[in-house]
Formats: C-alpha cells, sequence, structure tokens
C-alpha cells in the first residue's frame, strides 16, 4: 500500500450548509461527516475503510460484496 | 450566546488504549505533531508544555483531568504569540470511546472527541487552533494506523 507523503498530501474541505429549518438533519450530518471522512481517510491510505456500526444495514451490504 | 469552541471527531483503528498512548507519549507525539515536543507526565495537577523544535515554549498550563484511556483535559494557554496569550487560558477536553466496527473491517475502532473551548473573547486563539488540530489529528490517525504521518511540516 503506498504511505502517504507530505508532497502529495491534499487538504479536503467539506462545506454543507444552507439547512434552513432543518435542525435535525444538521444533528445527523454532524454525527455522519466525521465517520464518513474518517473511514474515507483509512479506505485511501491503507485500502481499508471503517464501518460504524450505527448503520448496521450499509455493514452487513458492505461485508457481503467484500466477500 | 456560546463561547468560542472548536470540536472535531475522528475515529482511528486503534484501541483506546493505544490511543490514550500516542495523546500522552512525547516520543509519539513528536512523530505527528510537527516535530512539537510535549512535558507533561500527564497526571492531574501536574504542569504540562508544549515546546517548537527550537526550544520556545508554544503553550503551557496544566492536566487538570487525567483517566487513562477515556479523558484527558488540559488547562492550556498559547505563550508565544502575544495577541493569542492576551485571550487567556483554554480548556482543552479528549474524550476517547470505543466505536464498535464489523470483524471485516478490522475490528474496534476508536472515537476520539476534541473540543477546545476558551472563555470570553478568545476568538483568535480559537482559530488558530482550528487551523492546526485538523493537521494534529490527520496525522495521528495515519501514524497509528499505517506506521507514517500525512505531513512533515
Amino acid at each position: 500500500m503506498t504511505r502517504p507523503h507530505s508532497s502529495v498530501s491534499p487538504r479536503l474541505t467539506v462545506v454543507h450548509n444552507e439547512f434552513g429549518d432543518g435542525r435535525k438533519i444538521f444533528g445527523l450530518v454532524s454525527k455522519g461527516w466525521p465517520a464518513a471522512l474518517s473511514s474515507l481517510k483509512s479506505y485511501l491510505e491503507t485500502g481499508c475503510g471503517l464501518q460504524p456500526s450505527w448503520d448496521e444495514e450499509a455493514a452487513k451490504r458492505a461485508a457481503a460484496e467484500a466477500q | 450566546m456560546s463561547k468560542p469552541s472548536f470540536v472535531y471527531v475522528t475515529y482511528i483503528r486503534t484501541t483506546p488504549e493505544e490511543l490514550w498512548a500516542a495523546l500522552t507519549d512525547p516520543r509519539t507525539i513528536r512523530r505527528y505533531w510537527f516535530g512539537m515536543s510535549a512535558e507533561s507526565d500527564f497526571k492531574a495537577g501536574s504542569p504540562w508544555r508544549l515546546k517548537l523544535d527550537d526550544g520556545r515554549v508554544a503553550d503551557a498550563g496544566e492536566i487538570l483531568e487525567a483517566d487513562p484511556p477515556r479523558r484527558l483535559v488540559i488547562r492550556w494557554r498559547n505563550e508565544f504569540r502575544p495577541e493569542l496569550k492576551a485571550e487567556g487560558y483554554s480548556r482543552c477536553t479528549m474524550q476517547i470511546e470505543m466505536a464498535d466496527y464489523y470483524p471485516d473491517f478490522g475490528g474496534k475502532a476508536a472515537k476520539l472527541t476534541i473540543r477546545h473551548e476558551i472563555e470570553g473573547e478568545g476568538g483568535k486563539f480559537i482559530e488558530a487552533v482550528s487551523g492546526g488540530w485538523p493537521k494534529v489529528l490527520s496525522n495521528l490517525k495515519s501514524l497509528l494506523e499505517t506506521g507514517d504521518v500525512a505531513f512533515k511540516e
């Protein structure tokens, strides 16, 4: 697996806004993004993403696909 | 109005014990914190300092709480930028929780939450740490998962 190098490490900024009255959505994405972006970084650096347990169905699907 | 604060959550494929060690071992800290040296025994009531490569003290304070491997709270003030030092002491809380992952994805992982807050008008200090923490934590995650860091400087 290729190791990250300072010369090629990109910086990713995610801006998710204009929620209007959607405060519930704001709360949900505030929990979801850190998990998704952590998984993305793991995937790019190690070839293996993270699957948070709060999304059990997605984890089962991903596990089935991985087999 | 809420006080100025910075919150960052990251999930790392490691154990809470290894994550705690990485957050409190000066030799490991130096590897992912851009050469900064930490001086502390990380016990409640002990002094704490972060020093730059050239020996200047960057930040200083004391350990307010230490509950390995779950919770570390540091009273924290910048010491080398006058405009930040003037904003006084902040409070940094590092919280480690278990995040269970499915075995196909490497077993267990740890959730790290960094909350950095300051009383009063500490906007410049919080702006500064908001730029620093994502790089430091990105490096920490890379180091624990791959054995190397993402950024050297």
